[in-house]
């Protein structure tokens, strides 16, 4: 039988507080996800007393506020100096600082794929091994620097009053003879990107270009319609919401999606020949001056908290297989599976920037443009 | 030892000669008056003094002090040679009361207030402007406007003072009682003062030196009386005073008598340049020396009147010869058409 | 003499100060690459390229097409507007007075978007138009739109400078023509006009030259069509060859430099007879007005009218956009409106900091540059050095350089140079991106206005005792302190719109209300943005009312 001694008392009061902190206790260590090696909570301490991490971003600080929202909860410890800036831009200001030996970024992410390959090929990423590399897809990872956080379709966006869901095209070629056919009704109403005037314009094409001719194709038909080519985003979607386009070609994802929920008469098409998947890249400088941070900034991304929160949150598009909701990997994988044609980051993306190549490609485009006037 | 002492100022404006040798002194106590028509460079001469124009060559001293001297390289700025300078326009600060115009030259001196006080309060009594120290420059007349333009030049004891057509701005009337004023304001100071103008008549009366200056040169310097019966040069003669001129041809030269030929007219005179028979000369009378004369009178030449016009305390006619013009100032009118104008030898400059 | 070295250093320092940038763009148009990349080597290939684009000769031509045109739309109704509003009694001036400045309220994006959403093909004007007439027939991103938008909102640029002019001329001469029976119109175009003809024509200089940097109205507009101005053009090697290719953007700036040259002669010989009209005398100016009647009432409409189009319109557009979801001829009102958009930006934390910032920049910032300026025109001021006048040569020169690229040249310069390096990513250093862009308009403001102070009231002051800085501070700064109230006012109008020179400037921190509505536009929030266009010109308006206020006069 069990004396109820003082001493018995006092040792169960003791376990019971050690019950009650426990979870406290828990809750510190979940922010470092399972399977991590033990030594990571060294780098959380370090990246802890660092105290902030330096983010140069394009992505727009009203998409990456839950992101941002979330990493603080997740590490209070960290401050997150987030500034936003145009891919080309920012590929301006880190070569800058970079040749001036002032780069003051620790973490670069861009959704440039092009211009995050030439600065990891410029030798300003730094070499780093995360623990959540396995998780990320093989394609979207480069020589443990630049890990690709995103999964984003290029998907047409139509405004369903003026086009009907029945007859909007699914595929590149259909749009193009859609278009030819309908030239008149469609005059001034298609847009897409300017390939000369937008990185990202020009990166989405061109890979159309080398998966399949029927790119051409449709660059005939946007001269028959007299498309009209933008810079931004922004305007593209406020157009086709307000009737003054009808449809858009190759926008990427996110703001598609984002604009489809606030506006019923805004829809989007996943091209059924392919669609088109980019990755926001992100990589470490090699100069940080929060190194340890930055690699806890990096991993948070990659984790399947962070997927969570950029899928079902910042509407982003997580790559993660594990991560469950509309704006996910997952999804799209399971919806779409084979036609989904992502960009793998590899040695490949440099030949987007050969001056030449370029060159050339807008020459062809001009001419195919032309040649569908009349 | 004169209070300003003005040698050989040379000026230009690029390469426009303005002042060509200018020299004159003032004493303690006189006034000067620099005379000319607009471009002599008078006033450019005025500011040159003060500092507010450079010349090239030249030396001016005030009170005993090399102020500028154009071989030993000295120029002393405007704002340390201590004088006092009244603008024609006034030039007061639109943003400053009566007081404050005045005492700004006292406080950066740095005196105390209470002698700011002191020297202003009696520089405005001194001038009739108590009850305006408050106002705003326009606020007051012209008048009230220039006496607190002169307060402020005198109110921190300048020796010398400096002044660029004062009256011009003031209307007919009121200059008559400024010009008194401001000679007896000056005498009772015991400044020494130069003032600009382009009246002859106010520079009669109140300056005890006249500097004629034409073309950036001084024409003639001496006292009013000296400039008015002897000048020595035709522009002299022809700027002070009111004056007949006649230009015609020397027909005879006895000694210093002149005998000329103007338009038919046969008019005797003294000769003051060195002109030949068969020169075309001027000659130059005061108006108060001329009179009605009688046939036969020596120096006399009938004449027809033109006009007469009454001026209050005398009349004016106008007689004509051929194509001469008269002056002719009398007490009374003369109702003759013809007359015979006495042109006296003793008083006819010819030049 | 005077020892005046200090006029010489600071127009020494002036000099580097502006020189510095455009040694470093001329020194990069002759390289292959960017400067500070170890593969560049001089080449004239850029500008080879460059002159071989037929793209660039069709921006050139854009480009002149557009500053002639805002010339000969603004400078004649700037001129008309002031003779009406400083020399007649047309009906309504007092209410206009104020009024008149508005549209410089709105950032040229703002203004474009505005057009947009009320005059565009969708717009919600259009649409009315439509249903009353039929069919509308102008389209906002035509170019003879883009040049009477420009035009029309570069009107009070150009009354600023003439009704300055005209408030110091006295009117004796006109009413001596009118006594002798000349009507208002003769007596404005052969007596007024000749008196203020040196005003005028400054401002015609200075319009065709704010012509040339034109990027905002121009990126917006015409965007679709892909017409260019050489802003726009210049814009485009941030992406067409893959990177950024600075040499190719350095040749265009060289180029609007070139242009420059001729445009600063002209604009000197032109100021040489502004000397002529300093007036700020103890004698105050009467100015009598010309009477117009009945006559009066068509002017004043159609200023109305103006305003309308030119601030009405498009801030409606704008306002509107704020507050609804969804617009378009296939979206009914009374569905849409939401005071949704609002709150979310009130939601964004960025938000309270971008305003912060702006108004910092802005406001202090604003006096920081006037500041400047005042102590660089002391220094030109009655000067007969020759380095300061030199200045009046090298202070258009920054102006050539659009926002963007002195942007980037300063953020290099700042990176270069080793003393600068540590701050450059700072408010400070925004601020002096700012100071340089703004140095020709803002710096000819406060010249003018020193120019305005009689010379006789200066040289009082040296007679009475005055030292050089005392008489600035007794008597130039005081008599001209309309002026340059006016010119900080104008700086902060001007900053809180600015939005690309400071994008490489901007450190943790540091947005500004202008970078977050191009940010927001970018990503496609067009609700947020238009939100925070309101609110930007809100505060803007704000600023100016208060400034009225307090007697500032914009045209002092």
């Amino acid at each position: 039988m069990y004396k109820l001694t003082r001493r018995s008392a006092l040792y169960a009061l003791f376990s019971a507080t050690m019950c009650l902190s426990i979870p406290t206790f828990v809750q510190a260590q979940t922010a470092i996800p399972e399977g991590y090696p033990d030594s990571y909570s060294g780098i959380v301490a370090k990246a802890e007393q660092e105290g902030s991490v330096v983010i140069y971003a394009n992505t727009e600080n009203t998409a990456v506020t839950p992101i941002l929202d979330d990493f603080r909860k997740a590490f209070p410890k960290i401050r997150v100096d987030y500034i936003e800036i145009r891919s080309a831009d920012l590929y301006s200001r880190v070569s800058s600082e970079a040749a001036a030996n002032a780069l003051r970024a620790d973490l670069v992410w861009s959704s440039a794929m092009d211009l995050q390959y030439q600065m990891v090929h410029e030798g300003l990423a730094a070499d780093y091994a995360s623990p959540e590399s396995k998780n990320i897809p093989n394609w979207a990872t480069f020589q443990n620097k630049l890990y690709g956080v995103t999964f984003e379709p290029v998907v047409f966006v139509y405004n369903s009053k003026m086009v009907s869901q029945q007859e909007m095209p699914k595929t590149r070629l259909g749009l193009a003879k859609f278009l030819e056919a309908n030239s008149e009704r469609f005059k001034g109403k298609v847009t897409t990107y300017d390939p000369e005037r937008v990185g990202l314009g020009f990166f989405a094409v061109s890979h159309d270009a080398k998966i399949s001719d029927d790119l051409w194709a449709l660059v005939k038909a946007f001269g028959a319609t007299d498309t009209k080519f933008y810079i931004s985003t922004g305007s593209m979607l406020e157009k086709i919401s307000a009737g003054e386009h009808a449809i858009a070609y190759n926008i990427v994802g996110p703001y598609a999606f984002l604009r489809a929920m606030r506006d019923p008469n805004v829809k989007i098409v996943m091209p059924e020949d392919y669609t088109l998947i980019i990755t926001r890249g992100a990589y470490i400088t090699n100069s940080a001056p929060h190194p340890n941070a930055a690699r806890v900034f990096l991993d948070y991304l990659l984790s399947k908290r962070g997927q969570n929160v950029i899928a079902n949150e910042a509407h982003l598009f997580s790559i993660r297989a594990d991560v469950d909701g509309d704006s996910t990997a997952a999804r799209l994988m399971k919806e779409y599976g084979d036609h989904l044609r992502p960009v793998p980051i590899d040695e490949n993306l440099a030949d987007d920037l050969v001056p030449a190549k370029r060159l050339k490609f807008f020459r062809k485009w001009d001419q195919v443009f032309k040649s569908g006037q009349h | 030892m004169p209070e300003l002492l003005v040698e050989n100022i040379y000026l230009r404006y690029g390469t426009v000669p303005v002042l060509r040798g200018a020299s004159f002194n003032v004493e303690r106590g006189e006034i000067a008056a620099l005379l000319g028509s607009s471009g002599s460079g008078k006033t450019t001469l005025l500011r040159t003094i003060a500092g507010l124009e450079r010349a090239y060559q030249g030396k001016i001293e005030i009170s005993g002090k090399t102020v500028f001297d154009g071989n030993a390289g000295v120029d002393i700025p405007a704002e340390k040679r201590g004088l006092g300078f009244v603008f024609q326009s006034y030039a007061l600060w639109p943003n400053r009361t009566v007081y404050d115009n005045i005492a700004y030259g006292l406080r950066l001196r740095k005196l105390a207030s209470a002698e700011i006080n002191k020297k202003v309060g009696n520089v405005l009594d001194a001038l009739g402007l108590e009850k305006l120290s408050s106002r705003y420059p326009n606020q007051l007349s012209g008048g009230q406007q220039q006496r607190v333009a002169i307060a402020r030049s005198l109110v921190y004891d300048p020796a010398v003072l400096l002044l660029d057509e004062p009256l011009s701005n003031l209307d007919a009337k009121l200059r008559d009682e400024a010009r008194a004023f401001l000679k007896e304001l000056i005498k009772r100071e015991e400044r020494a003062a130069v003032i600009v103008t382009h009246d002859q008549v106010e520079a009669l009366a109140v300056a005890d030196l006249i500097v004629l200056l034409n073309g950036g040169v001084i024409e003639q310097s001496g006292t009013p009386e000296d400039l008015y019966k002897n000048p020595r040069t035709l522009f002299a003669a022809d700027f002070i005073g009111n004056n007949i001129k006649f230009t015609g041809k020397i027909i005879n030269v006895e000694a210093e008598l002149i005998v000329m030929d103007c338009e038919g007219a046969i008019i005797y005179g003294k000769k003051l340049s060195n002109k030949e028979i068969g020169d075309e000369a001027t000659a130059v009378c005061r108006l108060d020396c001329l009179s009605i004369g009688k046939t036969g009178d020596r120096d006399c030449i009938e004449m027809s009147k033109v006009t007469s016009m009454f001026l209050g305390e005398r009349w004016e006619h106008i007689f004509r010869y051929n194509h001469l013009d008269v002056r002719l100032q009398t007490a009374d009118d003369i109702p003759d058409k013809k007359a015979f104008i006495h042109i006296p030898r003793d008083n006819v400059w010819i030049f | 003499m005077r020892k005046e070295y200090w006029r010489g250093l600071i127009a020494g320092f002036t000099a580097l100060f502006i020189l510095a940038p455009v040694a470093l763009i001329i020194w990069q148009s002759f390289l292959s690459d960017a400067f500070f990349n170890s593969l560049a080597k001089p080449t004239l290939e850029a500008y080879q390229f460059v002159f071989e684009d037929p793209d660039f000769w069709a921006a050139l031509r854009n480009t002149l097409i557009l500053s002639c045109g805002m010339v000969i739309i603004a400078v004649p109704l700037g001129a008309v507007l002031a003779f009406l509003m400083v020399r007649t009694d047309m009906p309504g001036r007092r209410i206009l007075e104020p009024l008149v400045f508005l549209p410089l309220f709105m950032s040229p994006m703002v203004l474009a978007f505005g057009y947009i959403v009320a005059a565009g093909p969708s717009g919600f004007f259009a649409l009315w138009w439509k249903q009353i007439f039929g069919s509308i027939w102008w389209s906002v991103y035509s170019f003879p739109a883009l040049m009477t938008v420009v035009g029309l909102t570069h009107i009070p640029h150009v009354y600023i400078y003439v009704s300055t002019a005209l408030r110091t001329v006295p009117s004796d001469l006109e009413e001596a023509a009118r006594v002798a029976g000349a009507s208002p119109i003769k007596v404005a175009l052969r007596i007024t006009l000749p008196l203020v003809w040196p005003a005028v024509a400054i401002s015609a200089v200075l319009i065709f030259f704010l012509g040339f940097e034109l990027f905002g109205l121009p990126y917006v507009l015409g965007d679709q069509d892909g017409r260019m101005v050489l802003a726009t053009y210049l814009y485009k090697y941030n992406t067409l060859l893959g990177r950024p290719a600075y040499q190719f953007m350095a040749v265009i700036v060289i180029c609007i430099m070139f242009i420059t040259l001729p445009l600063v002669v002209l604009q000197r010989r032109m100021l040489q007879s502004v000397e002529r009209y300093s007036t700020i005398g103890s004698k105050a100016t009467r100015s009598t007005v010309i009477p117009l009647g009945r006559w009066g009432y068509f002017p004043c409409a159609a200023i109305i009218a103006w305003l309308g189009f030119a601030v009405v319109l498009p801030l409606s557009g704008v306002i509107l956009r704020s507050l609804v979801t969804n617009w378009g001829p296939l979206v009914s009102f009374q569905d849409v409106l939401t005071l949704d958009h609002y709150r979310e930006l009130g939601n964004l934390a960025i938000t309270s900091r971008a305003i912060i910032n702006t108004l910092i920049i802005a406001l202090l910032g604003g006096l920081a540059s006037v500041g400047i300026y005042v102590l660089i025109g002391l220094a030109s001021h009655r000067s007969k050095l020759a380095s300061t006048r030199a200045l009046d040569f090298l202070i258009l020169l920054p102006r050539s350089m659009p926002g963007i690229v002195a942007g980037l040249v300063i953020f290099w310069l700042f990176l270069f140079i080793p003393f600068l390096k540590p701050f450059v990513a700072s408010l400070g250093a925004m601020w002096i991106a700012y100071t340089l862009v703004w140095l020709p308009f803002g710096l000819r403001l406060v010249s003018n206005s020193f120019a305005q102070v009689g010379k006789e009231l200066e040289e009082a002051a040296y007679v009475a005792g005055a030292k050089p800085w005392q008489v600035a501070k007794d008597v130039i700064l005081p008599l001209a302190k309309g002026g340059l109230m006016a010119a900080w006012l104008l700086a902060f109008l001007l900053y809180s719109r600015e939005y690309s020179t400071g994008i490489f400037l901007m450190g943790q921190g540091n947005e500004v209300m202008g970078t977050m509505l191009v940010s927001l536009w970018n990503g496609g929030n067009i609700d947020v943005a238009s939100t925070l266009a309101v609110v930007n010109t809100a505060i803007i308006g704000a600023g100016i009312a208060i400034a009225l206020k307090f007697g500032v006069r914009l045209d002092a």
